[in-house]
Protein backbone atom coordinates (compact mmCIF):
# COMPACT_ATOMS: atom_id res chain seq x y z
CA UNK A 1 0.00 0.00 0.00
CA UNK A 2 2.94 2.38 1.04
CA UNK A 3 4.50 1.51 -2.52
CA UNK A 4 1.31 2.45 -4.27
CA UNK A 5 0.84 5.73 -2.48
CA UNK A 6 -2.27 5.23 -0.83
CA UNK A 7 -1.04 6.02 2.50
CA UNK A 8 1.15 9.11 1.58
CA UNK A 9 -1.45 11.24 2.97
CA UNK A 10 -0.68 9.66 6.41
CA UNK A 11 2.91 9.90 5.50
CA UNK A 12 2.77 13.71 4.79
CA UNK A 13 0.76 14.59 7.79
CA UNK A 14 3.06 12.75 9.52
CA UNK A 15 6.33 14.37 8.47
CA UNK A 16 4.66 17.49 8.82
CA UNK A 17 4.56 17.09 12.91
CA UNK A 18 7.73 14.50 13.35
CA UNK A 19 10.35 16.57 10.81
CA UNK A 20 11.02 19.68 13.28
CA UNK A 21 10.98 17.00 16.29
CA UNK A 22 13.57 14.53 15.09
CA UNK A 23 15.56 18.26 13.83
CA UNK A 24 16.11 18.62 17.20
CA UNK A 25 16.60 15.93 18.65
CA UNK A 26 19.64 15.10 15.61
CA UNK A 27 20.99 18.59 17.01
CA UNK A 28 21.09 17.48 20.87
CA UNK A 29 22.77 13.70 19.16
CA UNK A 30 25.09 16.06 17.64
CA UNK A 31 26.05 17.87 20.52
CA UNK A 32 25.91 14.67 22.42
CA UNK A 33 28.42 13.42 19.61
CA UNK A 34 30.94 17.07 20.44
CA UNK A 35 30.09 16.85 23.63
CA UNK A 36 32.18 13.25 24.16
CA UNK A 37 34.27 13.90 21.41
CA UNK A 38 35.45 16.80 23.83
CA UNK A 39 35.80 14.93 26.71
CA UNK A 40 38.01 12.50 25.20
CA UNK A 41 40.01 15.77 23.59
CA UNK A 42 40.62 16.30 27.50
CA UNK A 43 42.39 12.91 27.67
CA UNK A 44 44.40 13.94 24.56
CA UNK A 45 43.06 11.12 22.93
CA UNK A 46 41.25 13.25 19.97
CA UNK A 47 44.52 15.29 19.24
CA UNK A 48 45.04 12.89 16.23
CA UNK A 49 41.94 13.69 14.61
CA UNK A 50 41.92 17.82 15.49
CA UNK A 51 45.44 17.68 13.24
CA UNK A 52 43.42 15.74 10.34
CA UNK A 53 40.38 18.27 10.72
CA UNK A 54 42.99 21.08 10.61
CA UNK A 55 44.88 19.40 7.54
CA UNK A 56 41.62 18.66 5.94
CA UNK A 57 40.74 23.04 5.98
CA UNK A 58 44.02 23.49 5.12
CA UNK A 59 43.71 21.75 1.96
CA UNK A 60 40.55 22.92 1.08
CA UNK A 61 41.21 26.64 1.94
CA UNK A 62 44.00 26.18 -0.54
CA UNK A 63 41.23 25.40 -3.30
CA UNK A 64 39.29 28.55 -2.19
CA UNK A 65 36.56 26.49 0.23
CA UNK A 66 36.81 26.83 4.10
CA UNK A 67 36.02 23.84 5.60
CA UNK A 68 33.62 24.55 8.74
CA UNK A 69 31.31 23.19 10.98
CA UNK A 70 27.98 25.51 11.15
CA UNK A 71 25.57 26.00 13.98
CA UNK A 72 22.43 27.66 13.83
CA UNK A 73 22.64 31.08 13.69
CA UNK A 74 25.58 30.19 10.91
CA UNK A 75 22.78 29.69 8.67
CA UNK A 76 23.30 32.41 6.58
CA UNK A 77 26.91 31.97 6.59
CA UNK A 78 26.37 28.87 4.76
CA UNK A 79 24.44 30.22 2.49
CA UNK A 80 26.74 33.21 1.58
CA UNK A 81 30.02 30.59 1.36
CA UNK A 82 27.44 28.60 -1.23
CA UNK A 83 26.82 31.32 -3.40
CA UNK A 84 30.37 32.02 -3.02
CA UNK A 85 31.65 28.69 -3.85
CA UNK A 86 33.25 28.30 -7.17
CA UNK A 87 30.81 26.29 -9.11
CA UNK A 88 29.12 27.35 -12.03
CA UNK A 89 26.86 30.14 -11.85
CA UNK A 90 24.29 28.34 -13.79
CA UNK A 91 23.71 25.90 -10.73
CA UNK A 92 20.79 26.59 -8.23
CA UNK A 93 20.59 25.59 -4.97
CA UNK A 94 18.05 24.59 -2.58
CA UNK A 95 18.95 24.80 1.25
CA UNK A 96 18.45 21.89 3.53
CA UNK A 97 18.59 20.74 6.77
CA UNK A 98 20.36 17.08 8.16
CA UNK A 99 17.43 14.91 10.79
CA UNK A 100 19.64 11.92 11.47
CA UNK A 101 22.00 9.61 10.00
CA UNK A 102 21.92 5.50 10.18
CA UNK A 103 22.29 3.99 6.70
CA UNK A 104 21.24 7.54 4.76
CA UNK A 105 21.44 10.97 5.71
CA UNK A 106 17.62 12.24 5.96
CA UNK A 107 16.91 15.62 5.14
CA UNK A 108 14.54 17.73 6.03
CA UNK A 109 12.98 18.64 2.00
CA UNK A 110 11.25 16.24 -0.02
CA UNK A 111 9.06 15.80 -3.14
CA UNK A 112 6.78 18.80 -1.95
CA UNK A 113 9.77 21.09 -2.55
CA UNK A 114 10.75 19.86 -6.10
CA UNK A 115 13.38 17.09 -5.01
CA UNK A 116 13.69 13.82 -6.87
CA UNK A 117 15.47 11.10 -6.55
CA UNK A 118 19.55 11.73 -8.54
CA UNK A 119 19.86 14.98 -7.59
CA UNK A 120 23.55 16.02 -6.26
CA UNK A 121 23.85 17.25 -2.38
CA UNK A 122 26.55 19.56 -2.16
CA UNK A 123 28.29 21.55 1.21
CA UNK A 124 30.39 24.22 -0.66
CA UNK A 125 31.93 22.35 -3.37
CA UNK A 126 32.47 19.23 -1.79
CA UNK A 127 30.10 16.20 -2.73
CA UNK A 128 27.84 15.10 0.15
CA UNK A 129 26.01 12.18 -1.97
CA UNK A 130 23.56 11.76 -4.50
CA UNK A 131 19.48 11.80 -3.02
CA UNK A 132 18.23 7.83 -3.15
CA UNK A 133 14.54 8.46 -2.18
CA UNK A 134 11.94 11.35 -1.88
CA UNK A 135 9.14 11.21 0.09
CA UNK A 136 6.87 14.23 0.32
CA UNK A 137 8.56 16.06 3.13
CA UNK A 138 11.74 14.42 4.08
CA UNK A 139 14.60 12.60 1.86
CA UNK A 140 17.35 10.38 2.08
CA UNK A 141 20.84 10.74 0.46
CA UNK A 142 23.00 7.85 -0.13
CA UNK A 143 26.84 8.62 0.83
CA UNK A 144 29.99 8.20 -0.73
CA UNK A 145 30.79 5.14 1.99
CA UNK A 146 27.75 3.53 1.28
CA UNK A 147 28.27 -0.13 0.09
CA UNK A 148 25.55 0.70 -2.97
CA UNK A 149 27.20 4.22 -3.51
CA UNK A 150 30.11 4.01 -7.23
CA UNK A 151 31.06 7.28 -8.17
CA UNK A 152 33.45 8.04 -11.22
CA UNK A 153 35.93 10.45 -9.69
CA UNK A 154 39.58 11.39 -11.88
CA UNK A 155 42.49 13.16 -9.88
CA UNK A 156 42.90 16.59 -9.82
CA UNK A 157 46.41 15.99 -10.62
CA UNK A 158 46.90 14.07 -13.20
CA UNK A 159 43.37 13.60 -14.39
CA UNK A 160 43.55 9.42 -13.77
CA UNK A 161 39.99 8.04 -13.42
CA UNK A 162 38.59 5.71 -11.17
CA UNK A 163 35.93 4.64 -9.51
CA UNK A 164 34.77 6.01 -5.67
CA UNK A 165 33.74 2.92 -3.93
CA UNK A 166 31.62 3.01 -0.17
CA UNK A 167 33.17 0.81 2.44
CA UNK A 168 30.40 -0.81 4.53
CA UNK A 169 29.47 3.40 6.04
CA UNK A 170 32.89 3.84 7.12
CA UNK A 171 34.88 4.94 4.67
CA UNK A 172 35.65 4.70 0.72
CA UNK A 173 38.15 3.18 -1.86
CA UNK A 174 39.06 4.05 -5.50
CA UNK A 175 39.12 1.07 -7.25
CA UNK A 176 39.03 0.49 -11.11
CA UNK A 177 42.31 2.54 -11.83
CA UNK A 178 44.65 2.18 -14.50
CA UNK A 179 48.20 0.67 -13.92
CA UNK A 180 49.31 3.41 -15.82
CA UNK A 181 48.45 6.67 -13.70
CA UNK A 182 50.40 7.33 -11.68
CA UNK A 183 48.90 8.27 -8.21
CA UNK A 184 50.32 9.89 -5.36
CA UNK A 185 49.30 10.04 -1.59
CA UNK A 186 47.56 13.51 -0.87
CA UNK A 187 45.85 13.81 -4.42
CA UNK A 188 42.36 15.32 -4.61
CA UNK A 189 39.70 13.77 -6.21
CA UNK A 190 36.70 15.46 -8.05
CA UNK A 191 33.84 14.04 -9.99
CA UNK A 192 33.89 13.81 -13.25
CA UNK A 193 30.51 14.68 -14.00
CA UNK A 194 29.32 10.85 -15.23
CA UNK A 195 26.57 8.58 -13.31
CA UNK A 196 24.32 11.43 -12.36
CA UNK A 197 26.81 13.45 -10.42
CA UNK A 198 27.80 17.29 -11.16
CA UNK A 199 31.19 18.01 -12.17
CA UNK A 200 34.13 19.01 -10.35
CA UNK A 201 33.03 18.55 -7.11
CA UNK A 202 35.40 17.59 -4.52
CA UNK A 203 35.45 14.22 -2.91
CA UNK A 204 38.16 13.19 -0.77
CA UNK A 205 42.13 12.66 -1.26
CA UNK A 206 44.24 9.81 -1.76
CA UNK A 207 45.78 8.25 2.07
CA UNK A 208 47.23 5.15 0.58
CA UNK A 209 48.04 3.59 -2.89
CA UNK A 210 47.37 0.08 -3.40
CA UNK A 211 48.79 -1.28 -6.24
CA UNK A 212 49.51 -5.02 -7.15
CA UNK A 213 51.83 -5.02 -10.36
CA UNK A 214 49.54 -8.83 -11.30
CA UNK A 215 46.31 -7.08 -11.30
CA UNK A 216 44.99 -4.94 -14.27
CA UNK A 217 43.99 -1.65 -11.92
CA UNK A 218 45.14 -0.56 -9.11
CA UNK A 219 43.62 0.73 -5.76
CA UNK A 220 43.74 3.46 -3.07
CA UNK A 221 42.41 4.27 0.38
CA UNK A 222 40.66 7.26 -0.03
CA UNK A 223 40.23 9.94 2.55
CA UNK A 224 36.74 11.58 2.67
CA UNK A 225 36.75 15.60 3.08
CA UNK A 226 33.45 15.59 5.24
CA UNK A 227 32.12 13.88 8.44
CA UNK A 228 28.73 13.50 7.47
CA UNK A 229 27.59 12.92 11.19
CA UNK A 230 28.28 16.74 11.95
CA UNK A 231 26.90 18.34 8.69
CA UNK A 232 24.33 20.80 9.93
CA UNK A 233 22.95 22.41 6.46
CA UNK A 234 23.64 21.07 3.00
CA UNK A 235 22.50 22.54 -0.56
CA UNK A 236 20.61 20.37 -3.15
CA UNK A 237 21.80 21.07 -7.09
CA UNK A 238 18.07 21.72 -9.08
CA UNK B 1 -0.61 4.87 32.87
CA UNK B 2 1.54 1.68 31.46
CA UNK B 3 -0.06 2.20 28.34
CA UNK B 4 1.08 5.42 28.06
CA UNK B 5 4.44 5.05 29.39
CA UNK B 6 4.53 2.01 26.82
CA UNK B 7 3.56 4.72 23.65
CA UNK B 8 6.20 7.63 24.97
CA UNK B 9 8.88 5.11 24.62
CA UNK B 10 7.62 3.92 21.19
CA UNK B 11 7.82 7.59 20.20
CA UNK B 12 11.21 8.49 22.33
CA UNK B 13 13.01 5.22 20.49
CA UNK B 14 11.73 6.05 17.10
CA UNK B 15 13.06 9.23 17.00
CA UNK B 16 16.19 8.40 18.45
CA UNK B 17 17.03 5.11 16.47
CA UNK B 18 16.11 7.69 13.13
CA UNK B 19 18.00 10.66 13.83
CA UNK B 20 21.01 9.23 15.56
CA UNK B 21 21.12 6.17 17.84
CA UNK B 22 22.20 2.67 15.87
CA UNK B 23 21.19 0.72 18.50
CA UNK B 24 17.54 -0.74 17.89
CA UNK B 25 16.13 -0.43 21.28
CA UNK B 26 12.41 -0.47 19.68
CA UNK B 27 13.07 -4.39 18.78
CA UNK B 28 14.38 -5.22 22.36
CA UNK B 29 11.20 -3.66 23.63
CA UNK B 30 8.84 -5.34 21.12
CA UNK B 31 11.23 -8.83 22.11
CA UNK B 32 10.16 -8.14 25.91
CA UNK B 33 6.65 -7.28 25.24
CA UNK B 34 6.07 -10.39 23.00
CA UNK B 35 7.63 -13.10 25.66
CA UNK B 36 5.25 -11.68 28.24
CA UNK B 37 1.97 -10.34 26.56
CA UNK B 38 -1.02 -13.40 25.27
CA UNK B 39 -0.68 -14.21 21.34
CA UNK B 40 -3.49 -12.92 20.25
CA UNK B 41 -3.12 -8.97 21.83
CA UNK B 42 0.90 -9.07 21.73
CA UNK B 43 0.58 -9.67 17.96
CA UNK B 44 -2.11 -6.40 17.94
CA UNK B 45 -0.04 -4.53 19.98
CA UNK B 46 3.48 -5.17 17.93
CA UNK B 47 1.45 -4.53 14.71
CA UNK B 48 0.36 -0.87 15.83
CA UNK B 49 3.91 -0.19 17.33
CA UNK B 50 6.22 -0.93 13.94
CA UNK B 51 3.55 1.19 12.47
CA UNK B 52 3.79 3.97 14.55
CA UNK B 53 7.65 3.69 14.57
CA UNK B 54 7.52 4.26 10.48
CA UNK B 55 5.42 7.04 10.55
CA UNK B 56 7.80 8.79 13.10
CA UNK B 57 10.95 7.69 11.73
CA UNK B 58 9.61 8.45 7.90
CA UNK B 59 10.10 4.65 6.77
CA UNK B 60 8.21 2.75 4.36
CA UNK B 61 4.77 2.41 6.40
CA UNK B 62 4.22 -1.70 7.42
CA UNK B 63 7.62 -2.74 6.85
CA UNK B 64 9.06 -2.51 11.08
CA UNK B 65 5.42 -3.96 11.37
CA UNK B 66 6.53 -6.79 9.12
CA UNK B 67 9.29 -7.13 10.80
CA UNK B 68 8.25 -7.40 14.01
CA UNK B 69 5.19 -9.91 13.59
CA UNK B 70 7.90 -12.19 12.06
CA UNK B 71 10.13 -12.14 15.19
CA UNK B 72 6.69 -12.07 17.37
CA UNK B 73 5.37 -14.83 15.62
CA UNK B 74 8.79 -16.72 15.89
CA UNK B 75 8.72 -16.25 19.62
CA UNK B 76 5.27 -17.80 19.84
CA UNK B 77 5.49 -20.93 17.97
CA UNK B 78 8.67 -21.69 20.19
CA UNK B 79 6.64 -20.91 23.20
CA UNK B 80 5.61 -24.65 23.96
CA UNK B 81 9.40 -25.46 23.45
CA UNK B 82 11.06 -23.15 25.62
CA UNK B 83 10.55 -20.38 28.15
CA UNK B 84 10.65 -17.76 26.23
CA UNK B 85 12.05 -15.20 29.11
CA UNK B 86 14.92 -17.76 29.74
CA UNK B 87 17.99 -16.30 28.72
CA UNK B 88 19.66 -19.56 26.94
CA UNK B 89 16.90 -18.91 24.61
CA UNK B 90 16.56 -14.96 24.71
CA UNK B 91 20.06 -14.00 23.90
CA UNK B 92 20.54 -16.13 20.98
CA UNK B 93 17.25 -15.18 19.79
CA UNK B 94 17.75 -11.38 20.32
CA UNK B 95 21.17 -11.56 18.86
CA UNK B 96 20.02 -13.02 15.27
CA UNK B 97 16.21 -10.66 15.76
CA UNK B 98 18.92 -7.26 16.04
CA UNK B 99 21.18 -9.04 12.80
CA UNK B 100 17.87 -9.64 10.57
CA UNK B 101 16.69 -6.09 11.11
CA UNK B 102 20.12 -5.31 10.46
CA UNK B 103 20.06 -7.52 6.92
CA UNK B 104 16.35 -5.69 6.48
CA UNK B 105 17.36 -2.60 7.10
CA UNK B 106 20.60 -1.87 4.84
CA UNK B 107 23.00 -1.29 8.05
CA UNK B 108 26.06 -2.17 8.30
CA UNK B 109 26.89 -4.77 10.38
CA UNK B 110 28.78 -4.34 13.53
CA UNK B 111 29.62 -7.19 15.88
CA UNK B 112 30.46 -5.13 18.92
CA UNK B 113 27.69 -3.25 18.12
CA UNK B 114 25.11 -5.70 18.27
CA UNK B 115 26.79 -7.99 20.71
CA UNK B 116 25.88 -4.61 22.89
CA UNK B 117 22.61 -4.43 21.46
CA UNK B 118 21.79 -7.88 22.34
CA UNK B 119 23.16 -8.18 26.21
CA UNK B 120 20.53 -5.20 26.58
CA UNK B 121 17.67 -7.41 26.44
CA UNK B 122 18.65 -8.07 30.54
CA UNK B 123 17.87 -4.84 31.38
CA UNK B 124 14.29 -4.53 29.70
CA UNK B 125 12.75 -7.58 30.33
CA UNK B 126 12.58 -6.93 34.13
CA UNK B 127 10.80 -4.07 33.39
CA UNK B 128 7.91 -5.48 31.86
CA UNK B 129 7.39 -8.58 33.53
CA UNK B 130 4.20 -6.58 34.68
CA UNK B 131 2.78 -6.93 31.08
CA UNK B 132 1.31 -10.12 32.05
CA UNK B 133 -1.16 -8.37 34.31
CA UNK B 134 -1.54 -6.04 31.67
CA UNK B 135 -5.52 -4.93 30.10
CA UNK B 136 -4.63 -5.45 26.61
Amino acid sequence: MSRLGWLNPLQSGAERITVPIRLSVYRFGQGLNNGLATVSDLWGVQSLRRENEKLKAEILASKGVALRSYSLEEENKALRQQLEAPLPPQMQFLPAKTLGIIRYLTLDKGSSDGITTGQTVVSQNVLVGKISAARSGTSEIILPTDSDSKIPVRTLRTNGRGLLTGEAGVGAFLDKVLQAEKLEINDLLVTTGEAGYARDLMVGKISKVIKNDVEPFQKARVELLLDYGKLENVFIIK
Amino acid sequence: MKIAILFFLIILFSLFQSTFLSLNLLLLLIISLAVYLPVKSGLIVVFGMGFLADLISGGSLGLTSLCFLSIVMLINLYRSRFHPDQLRFLLPFTFLSIILSHLVGGQVIEWGRILINTSMIVIFLPFLRPAREWPL
